[in-house]
């Protein structure tokens, strides 16, 4: 795998250079869409939503408007306000089954159902935490950046990341009862 | 609360790290009433995440991304030529034919090896369009369209070369197919499910048109392939060798273009040995005969097998024929049938080994056994 230096990509962005271009969207397209794929749990949508990611990205440029660095935090906040603007226009909750590879597949079948409805009624209850919420976990556990990465990323201080992990894990976790109980 | 943060973020780290969730709460007594729920739930997101991402997704997007850095680009350069917007292409190539009559051939001299990209490419494709519209012979068009076919195929082998990134299209036969991974007259291209491309394959031998973009790696990445119409010139078979001294003369020679002709004699095959790598699928092309010489014709600069070939009458050296047949499997194409389209073009090229051209891509420099780049004929992949 090549190394990639973001000063130079962000640098080769600004003139639309097709090679950094590429570069950008290999190094980061796989953080962007399992984000949004942990987010909103459909993969078409989320396709088109990481597209439209990038496209934005180029846009921004265009307009001066562009990251400057930390390209990872700009494409993942992006996506953030994307997924948010999405729920907001469509108001439902994620339907589309489970992927396969979510589960173990030394399991039983009796295990594996058990564990298939544990993680469905995570996600319908992940659904319904606030974007904050969801945003600080999907860097958490749906991307496994660490506390200090999650910090960077959300700009905000490390104690503050401390707290909202706590309460988004304490609200996921009473909403994971009341949906059990559905 | 601030004890409690940090436990949490401390069993999670070690959790993270392969540690039971028993374990981790060992180190935290007085919090592991409070806490245990919420490592279980974090275990639950920790699940639920995925690993992969689908590679025709990501080639997807890329392609996508890639289009339309292309027009942002494209869209920027045009809006920065103000004066050149109020006048279409051709008063452009006036001009510049204008300057070449009174100045030096310095300018179009240095556009002839430009690359997609490249400043000066334009002029260089407004050259190729200037002389194919003072073309009025058909059978010079049909040459200078060859000729051009062959640049194409150049450009690209340049672009991997340099490892740049650029929007292309280029005509070539398919000689090897495997998983996505194809080899079009010597160019290695990258064909996904997401491609677009008739429906049921396209069968080794075929000769196809690729729209796509040239990586970093090394590869093509197709966009659209697309099966060549019935009647286009016969496509190049491989890359050419070219001499860069000579590029600049043939590029201005201004006269007829005579391209590189080698009359080769195939390895002796006994009759009815040769096979077509295709399923015996015929293609139909046109061009100019260039040489005739026993049952081994140059056509737009390619060797033709004819030992098999139904020969109409009146052709000769200098017809513009149409010919249907397919790729051997020696990269060389067997015709199966050949008649006259037009009458014979003003350009009469001199016969076999004299024949050389001022250096450029003549894509017979290509046909030496046909085993430059695509030319290995090796056996269809279904």
């Amino acid at each position: 795998m090549t190394n990639f230096d973001e000063r130079n990509a962000l640098d080769g962005l600004q003139s639309m250079n097709m090679h950094d271009i590429g570069a950008i969207y290999d190094e980061y397209f796989p953080i962007v869409y399992r984000y949004i794929r942990y987010r909103l749990n459909d993969q078409n949508i989320a396709e088109d939503i990481a597209s439209d990611v990038f496209v934005r990205l180029l846009q921004a440029v265009q307009n001066k408007r562009g990251p400057q660095s930390n390209l990872k935090a700009w494409l993942l906040a992006t996506a953030s306000h994307v997924i948010t603007d999405h729920i907001r226009r469509n108001y439902r909750r994620p339907t589309e089954d489970l992927p396969e590879d979510v589960m173990d597949p030394s399991s039983s079948p009796s295990d594996l159902y058990d564990r298939r409805e544990e993680v469905r009624n995570f996600k319908n209850a992940f659904s319904e935490l606030t974007d904050e919420q969801q945003h600080v976990l999907t860097l958490r556990f749906g991307e496994g950046f660490s506390l200090e990465e999650t910090a960077s990323l959300l700009k905000k201080k490390v104690n503050a990341v401390k707290a909202l992990q706590f309460r988004a894990l304490a609200s996921l976790q009473r909403k994971i009862g009341d949906v059990s109980y559905e | 609360m601030n004890d409690l943060y940090n436990a949490l973020e401390i069993c999670l780290r070690g959790i993270k790290n392969g540690k039971s969730i028993d374990s981790v709460l060992s180190q935290f007594p007085e919090f592991a009433q409070e806490l245990r729920p919420l490592l279980e739930t974090s275990e639950l997101a920790r699940i639920a995440a995925e690993e992969s991402v689908p590679s025709e997704v990501k080639q997807r997007g890329r392609v996508h991304l890639l289009q339309v850095a292309k027009e942002i680009r494209d869209a920027k350069t045009a809006s920065r030529r103000p004066p050149v917007q109020l006048f279409p292409r051709f008063a452009i190539v006036l001009c510049l034919v204008g300057i070449l009559v009174f100045t030096s051939t310095g300018f179009v001299s240095a556009s002839s090896s430009t690359l997609p990209g490249d400043q000066l490419y334009p002029v260089k494709r407004s050259w190729e369009d200037l002389r194919l519209f003072l073309a009025f012979n058909p059978g010079e068009r049909d040459l200078l369209e060859s000729q051009f076919e062959q640049e194409r195929l150049d450009e690209i082998d340049g672009l991997l070369g340099k490892r740049k990134a650029e929007q292309i299209e280029f005509s070539g036969m398919i000689t090897h197919q495997s998983d996505g991974s194809w080899q079009v007259s010597g160019i290695p291209v990258s064909v996904a499910n997401s491609t677009g491309s008739p429906n049921g394959g396209i069968p080794n031998g075929a000769p196809v048109n690729i729209i796509g973009i040239t990586r970093s790696d090394g590869v093509v990445e197709a966009q659209r392939v697309q099966v060549l119409q019935p009647g286009d010139p016969l496509p190049p078979i491989g890359i050419s060798d070219k001499n860069d001294s000579n590029s600049g003369e043939d590029a201005v020679a201004g006269n007829k273009i005579l391209p590189t002709v080698a009359v080769v004699t195939p390895q002796p095959t006994s009759v009815g040995n040769v096979t077509p790598v295709a399923e015996q699928k015929s293609y139909q092309f046109s061009g100019v005969v260039q040489a005739m010489q026993n049952n081994n014709w140059i056509i737009n600069g390619q060797t033709v097998h004819m030992e098999n070939a139904e020969i109409a009458s009146g052709i000769k050296i200098g017809s513009v024929v149409k010919f249907d047949g397919f790729f051997g499997n020696d990269g060389i194409f067997e015709v199966i049938k050949v008649e006259v389209k037009s009458a014979d073009s003003s350009n009469k090229p001199q016969n076999n080994s004299d024949s050389k051209s001022s250096g450029n891509s003549g894509s017979g420099s290509d046909s030496n056994g046909g085993s430059n780049g695509g030319g290995e004929g090796e056996d269809s992949g279904h």
